[in-house]
This record gives structure tokens, sequence and C-alpha cells, in this order.
């Protein structure tokens, strides 16, 4: 049924672009990259629930490009995702996920279980065959208990007591393959889960700053960010500041905005006294 | 008479009346009755959900129903017509939510449910919704409440307080000789459960009657048990009057 | 071969850098003899993507190799920080097709508002058209709406109108520079091509020269700036960058949004926007407003 009312299209992707790229491409000229969060994520399930980890790296090639980014996502109150990958991949693929689990449980009238959200995950990435290149860790907790996945690009899923993903995975996991227990106490699982992405962050070179920490419980989360700065800037020495009137200038305008009256106070002041 | 010229909703009677939307607010005249106050503090929406048999499981379908985090609405007509625009609410909020990333402006939202309304009685093929909507939001913002109502033909007016459905003009005098503007939600509560009061017959009791509240805390649904509260609080500061 | 050739000369024209291109052209000519001439127009093409280019006046000292990309097509340099109570945001001025400079005052930084600017840096067709394309989807926003956007919804209207193109995109990372006109807050934020938002507390880079901007700015930035001496750092950080870039320059553009909280007759904010530039004479001149 189409809207009578003239809207932008909302939703669905557009390739109007794509042939324009390809022969620009064509000609020679070499695409630009996106932003990738070479990562480490990882979550472990421990007595009372879930520990989600990730470092807080983004980089485009080799630059650095957000020293604090978050790659803890929020699905609903009860299940968090860590994402690892393209970045604007794992963030919209969160989001639309967020919101379809929004829906159902308005629809529903139910807390949205762990394993639904994980099969939407799956289908959608499944659907876009790997070209979504989102690597997620999702954990939560819901009615049935504690979930945890690792969800891979192309749409395959591990439900697994303690996973780890993106470039700096084999540098946590191998902290987990030493250390990792069933049955963790609170503060042993976030030891464990902080230790293994401050080896993502100090042996992956994709991996780097600040741990942050998402705990699930069956009627609590806390979100930890940063729950650990492995990486602290050092204290400048000296003061590079420009003196002011350094920079040349050829001409300037100041442009006065309209603005709206909020509100208007008259305030009376006293004299001093002696 | 007038049917001559209902056979098609898209077309105007002689008069340039849609009379097929005529028939669609008959219907809602004829729904349960429904209210809505909104107090300094926050909106109540309540109605009335009679059941035609005891057989009924009375608390496994709702008519007050949650849109978004700090929004709800009710009805008064016809319930199947009703469940299709909560679907559709939803989607348009959450599509909102997706698009900005900042949840859906009271306002907005009914304008985009009213769209969908008006649409449907111009298209083809379709008949317009045979229910009158109240709802209620928390306005995160501009820190305040707001109460709206949607009609079939697509209108929709914000309100301090109105009525819908059967007996609704009773509804109505009854909250303009009672209503004023430093209400809080709590009296809000009570004035709405006694203008459902004016025209309902029998016993109200927790199981027939439902109440969505919305403050800055969000919306909910109250309780039976909170719902029988309000009720035994009423009946006895009633009593205490006579 | 002969066609090879044709097309150096070509080459030659446009940069007038002829030592650097005959080297090129020998690497060509060694290639003939081992390939087909369809396989040697391609690999010509592809090594040309190093261009010489003479920077600051020719010195063959300073030439600097470019990589042809699409993103330094047309080259750009923008900026955006923080500061106290303000937020500044600066481009450069150059319009250039590679390493041939085509015009020196090219809008980059576009007003999306009164308190809420957005720069484009990137392909210059497609700086123009996401600028159009976002102002048509915030226009319709703001009477929809019947309000003014907050620079984190008009982020969020960004991220979508690129990660809709997410398999075919548009060559434009852009920043956005603004002051949340309820809470006052100053709102600085970054997005790649695809549409991953970025929102910092310090400063964001984009355009050609990030990693010389990168630089400058992690050097120069510090908490809480006055607009004055915001309007030296960002001034002096874009200038000092993009004279290590060959592709931008010419100028810059400086606007600086500042609140003022208290003042006589009520809350007044104020930002310059882009006058009459003429920044053909000085390389480091440069155009800005302060608060009044």
């Amino acid at each position: 049924m189409a809207a009578l009312c003239v809207e932008p299209s909302t939703g669905g992707f557009i390739f109007e672009n794509c042939k324009r790229n390809a022969v620009l491409q064509s000609k020679g000229l070499k695409g630009p990259t996106a932003l990738k969060t070479g990562t480490t994520i990882c979550g472990i399930v421990f007595k009372d629930g879930i520990v989600l980890g990730a470092d807080t790296r983004a980089t485009e090639d080799t630059i650095i490009a957000d020293k604090n980014c978050s790659k803890i996502h929020y699905l609903s109150d009860n299940i968090y995702c860590c994402g690892a990958g393209t970045a604007a991949d794992t963030e919209m693929t969160t989001q639309l996920i967020s919101s379809q689990l929004e829906l159902h449980r308005l629809n529903t009238g139910r807390i949205p279980r762990v394993c639904t959200a994980n099969r939407m995950l799956k289908q959608m990435l499944f659907r876009y065959q790997g070209y979504i290149s989102a690597a997620l860790v999702l954990g939560g907790v819901d009615v049935t208990g504690p979930h945890l996945y690792s969800v891979y690009p192309h749409g395959s899923t591990d439900a697994l007591p303690y996973v780890t993903m993106g470039s700096g995975s084999l540098a946590a996991m191998s902290v987990f393959e030493d250390r990792y227990k069933i049955n963790m106490e609170r503060e042993d699982a976030m030891k464990l889960v902080c230790d293994a992405i401050r080896a993502g962050i100090f042996n992956d070179l994709g991996s780097g700053s600040n741990v942050d920490l998402c705990i699930i419980t069956k009627d609590k989360v806390d979100y930890l960010r940063p729950f650990d700065e492995a990486n602290q800037k050092g204290q400048r020495q000296g003061d590079y500041t420009y003196k002011r009137g350094t920079t040349a200038i050829l001409s300037e305008e100041v442009k006065k905005i309209e603005f709206d009256l909020i509100s208007t106070k008259v305030t009376r002041v006293e004299p001093m006294e002696t | 008479m007038s049917e001559r010229y209902s056979f098609s909703l898209t077309t105007f009677s002689p008069s340039g009346k849609l009379v097929q939307i005529e028939y669609a607010l008959a219907a809602v005249a004829a729904g349960a009755p429904s209210v809505g106050i909104k107090a300094t503090n926050g909106v109540v929406i309540a109605t009335e959900k009679k059941h035609k048999s005891i057989l009924y499981d009375e608390h496994s379908i709702h008519k007050v129903e949650q849109l978004t985090k700090n929004m709800g609405m009710v009805y008064s007509g016809m319930g199947p017509d009703y469940r299709v625009l909560v679907k559709h609410s939803r989607r348009l909020a959450q599509n909102y939510y997706l698009t900005y990333q900042e949840h859906i402006p009271t306002g907005q939202l009914v304008q985009r449910i009213a769209n969908v309304m008006q649409e449907y009685t111009q298209q083809g093929g379709v008949r317009p919704f045979g229910v009158s909507l109240l709802i209620a939001g928390w306005d995160d913002d501009e820190a305040r409440p707001y109460l709206y109502q949607c009609d079939p033909s697509g209108a929709y007016f914000a309100w301090k307080a109105t009525a819908m459905g059967k007996n609704f003009t009773n509804g109505k005098t009854f909250l303009e000789k009672r209503y004023n503007e430093d209400l809080e939600l709590e009296d809000a509560v009570h004035k709405a459960i006694l203008t459902l009061k004016e025209s309902f017959e029998g016993q109200m009791t927790e199981d027939n009657i439902e109440i969505g509240l919305c403050d800055k805390n969000g919306f909910r649904r109250l309780t039976p048990s909170e719902v029988k509260d309000y009720l035994s609080a009423i009946a006895s500061a009633t009593l205490g009057i006579v | 071969m002969k066609a090879i050739n044709k097309h150096l000369d070509h080459r030659i024209d446009v940069d007038g850098g002829l030592e650097k291109i005959m080297n090129l052209a020998e690497r060509v000519h060694k290639l003939e003899f081992r390939n087909s001439e369809d396989n040697c127009v391609n690999f010509w093409q592809q090594h040309i993507q190093k261009v010489v280019i003479p920077s600051n006046g020719s010195s063959e000292k300073n030439s600097r190799i470019l990589e042809k990309s699409i993103m330094s097509y047309n080259g750009a340099a923008i900026v955006a920080m923080k500061g106290k109570d303000c937020v500044a945001i600066a481009s450069d001025c150059r319009f250039g097709i590679q390493a041939q400079t085509v015009a020196t005052n090219f809008q980059k930084i576009f007003e999306m508002g009164p308190y809420l600017y957005l720069g484009l840096p990137g392909l210059a067709t497609d700086v123009q058209t996401v600028a159009q394309r976002l102002k048509f989807r915030l226009n319709l926003y703001e009477l929809r709406e019947n309000r003014r956007i907050k620079p984190k919804t008009f982020l969020s209207m960004v991220s979508n109108l690129l990660y809709e193109r997410r398999f075919g995109p548009y060559f434009v990372e852009p920043v956005i520079a603004g002051i949340e006109s309820k809470s006052n807050e100053p709102f600085i934020a970054a997005l790649d091509l695809i549409g991953c938002p970025m929102i910092t507390e310090d400063f964001v880079v984009s355009g050609t020269c990030t990693e010389q901007l990168y630089g400058m700015c992690e050097s120069l930035w510090v908490p809480d700036l006055e607009a004055e001496d915001l309007f030296q750092t960002i001034s002096q950080a874009l200038l000092n960058a993009v004279d290590r870039d060959a592709v931008s320059g010419w100028g810059a553009v400086v606007y600086i949004i500042t609140y003022i909280q208290k003042f006589r007759c009520g809350a007044v904010n104020t930002a310059s926007p882009k006058s009459d530039f003429t920044g053909t004479e000085h390389d480091n001149a440069i155009e800005y407003g302060l608060y009044e």
C-alpha cells in the first residue's frame, strides 16, 4: 500500500551510487576504507550471569580514529552485545536488532530471550551473506538463565561458556583457556575478563586504550565504562597554546543569532555595606 | 436515504459528507467509554472493560497498551481495529527511534497515526477504522505530559481532559465541572474513575476497568491490585462524604 | 606503445614535473617488453596513481608522491574542536582535481542551523550532493516537528543517510560541530563514509591530511579553551597541517560558535559564516568570527 504522504525513504539499502563507484574504481581510483574496530571483545558465563568485555580502540587503516569508542551495545534491558568488524555495521546491526527486540517485547509482553536476539542476528547476517561485517559477542540473562553466544559475519553462531572475537581474540582466548572455570564468583569473573581484554590491548596492535565491562545478572546490569584505564596519557609538561593574535586574519564577520526568549529574571543588586 | 451514497467510502454524498466516516464515529459512540485526564505531573487514561460472560478470562486481553517507554493508548470502538493501530503505532515509533536515536515526541506519533487513519478514508478497498484513540505521553524534552484524541477521520485533538465512547457527552460535562488546571496525577486517577462511574452499570471492580498512567518515569498499566486500591479509596471517600 | 606515449605527454603538460615523469615513462617502457599493449595501458593506469606534484612553488625537494584515491581526488582538510562553552570548525578553501588547483574559494562547511555546522571533506561532487540531501531532510524535519534539530539527532540523520548507501557509498567523511540549544552543551562528532558515528570530547579531524591534523591537535589541544584561544589553536592546527599536504590549503575558514550565558537582554548565541573570501594571495590568512 503506497503512502499518500511524501516522506523520505526509511529503511533498506540504496544502491544508486554503485554503478558510478564501480566506474571510478575501474578507472584506477582506489576506494577508501571504512572505520574498523580491530578489536578484542569477549564474554564469559559466571555463577550469576554474564560478563562482557571490550577494548575501546577504533582504527582506520593504521590510524587510531577513536581512542575511547564504545563497543558494548545495548540490545535490551537484559541483553547486551559486543561488536567487532566494520564499526558502522556493528553499530547499525545492533541498533536494528535492539529496535526489533523492543517491538517483540511490546507485542508479546515478555522480556526478550537471548536466543531470540541470537536468532534475529544470525538471520539478518546470513541474509546479507557476510557483506555486513559484524562479528559479535552476544550475552544476556533471561527467564531460562544466562546465555552467551558468538555471532560470525556470515551468520553462524556458537553458544559457549566463554568466547572471544576480533583481531585480539587469540590473545584473549589464551587467558580464558588458562584460567576459566565454571561457576566463578562475580569478582573473579570480572578480573578474568579484564585480564583477557588487557591481553588483547597489549599484544594486538588493533586493540588498545581502555577496558569496558558489562555485567548482566538476573535483576541488574552494571555497565562499567571505563572499568580499567590500561593506557593513561602522560601529563603534558609544556604549554603549547598559541598567543592570541598569532593567526593572520583576512576578514571577520559576526553573525547574531535570533534567539527565543526562554526566561527573564530581574535581580536586584544590593549596595555593599561598610 | 443516505445508504444510497455509501457504496464506496471514497465517494462524497451530495451534502458533502463521507458517510462511512460518520458510521465509524457511530461505532465509536457505541463502544465502551474511556476517559483521559491530564494532570500537572502526568496523564491518566482509563476505560471500561466489561465482559459479556463471566466465563471470560478477564486479564488475558488488554485495552490499555504501551506504545513506547513513555507513551500509551486506549480506545473506544472496535477491538480488532485497535490492535492493528497499536501494532502500526509501535512500528512508527521504533522507526523514528532508529532514524534519530531519540524517542518520538507524542505530537509526532499522534500525527503519524492520524495520517494512517486518514489514508483509510481515501484509499480504495479499505474502510475507516472503527475506533477513536486516546494517547497519553510524556515529553522528555519539554518535561510535560500530553493527552491526544485521534478520530477515524484522521482528525486529532490535544485535550486537558476528555471522554469518548458510550455516554461521552455525560462524561465530558462531568469533567468540565470537575477539572481544574493544577490537578495532581493521584487526583486525576480518582477523577477518571469517577467519570467512568457516571455511566457505569453494575458494580465497578478491578476486573472490569483498566487504567494507564504516564509520568516522567514512563508509561505503565496499573495492575488489578493497584486498581483495587484506588477503587476502595474512592469507596471510603464517598462514604465519608455521604 | 604509441598510445602510452601520448598519455605521458599529456601528463607532462599537466604537471610540469618533467624529470619524475620521465622516470615513470622508463618503467612503463620496461614493462612494454613483457606484456601485450593492452596490459601495458592497464599497468600505466595503475602507476599514474602516483602523481608527482610540485608543492609550495614547485621546489623539487619538497615534492610529494600522491596516492590516487577517490577520497583525495579533490583534497580537503576539516577539523572541529571543543572549547569552554564554544565549538569551532575549520576547513581549507582549495578545490582541486588531483594536483591541479581549480578554485580557492570552495565551500566545505555548511550551515545547518544557527548552532549547527557540517564539514564535508571528500569527493567534491558528493560533498555538494550530501550537503543538499541533508539540508532537504533537515528542512523537512524542522518543518514537521516545528523545532530546531539537536546536534546529536542531526548526527543520526547523517549516519542514516550514509549507511543507507552502505554498499555504494558517498565519498565523504562528515564532521559536525554545534551547540545543543537547550543545555548549551558543545558537541562535536565525525563519521566515516558509511556513517559510523563517533562523538568525542576533544577534537575530530577529517580529509586528506588527517595524520598531520591528528599530530597538531594531539599536541595543541587542551580542555576548556576560551573562544579566542580556541580560534588560535584550531587555526594553527589546520594551517600547519595543510602546509604538509599537497592537495589541501589555499586559505581557510574558521567558524566559532559561542554561547554567552549571561546577557543583559537574554541569551545570545553568535557564530560567523563565511563571507566574501579572497584567499588567493595569502596562504596563511584566515577568516573567522568571534563572540561579541
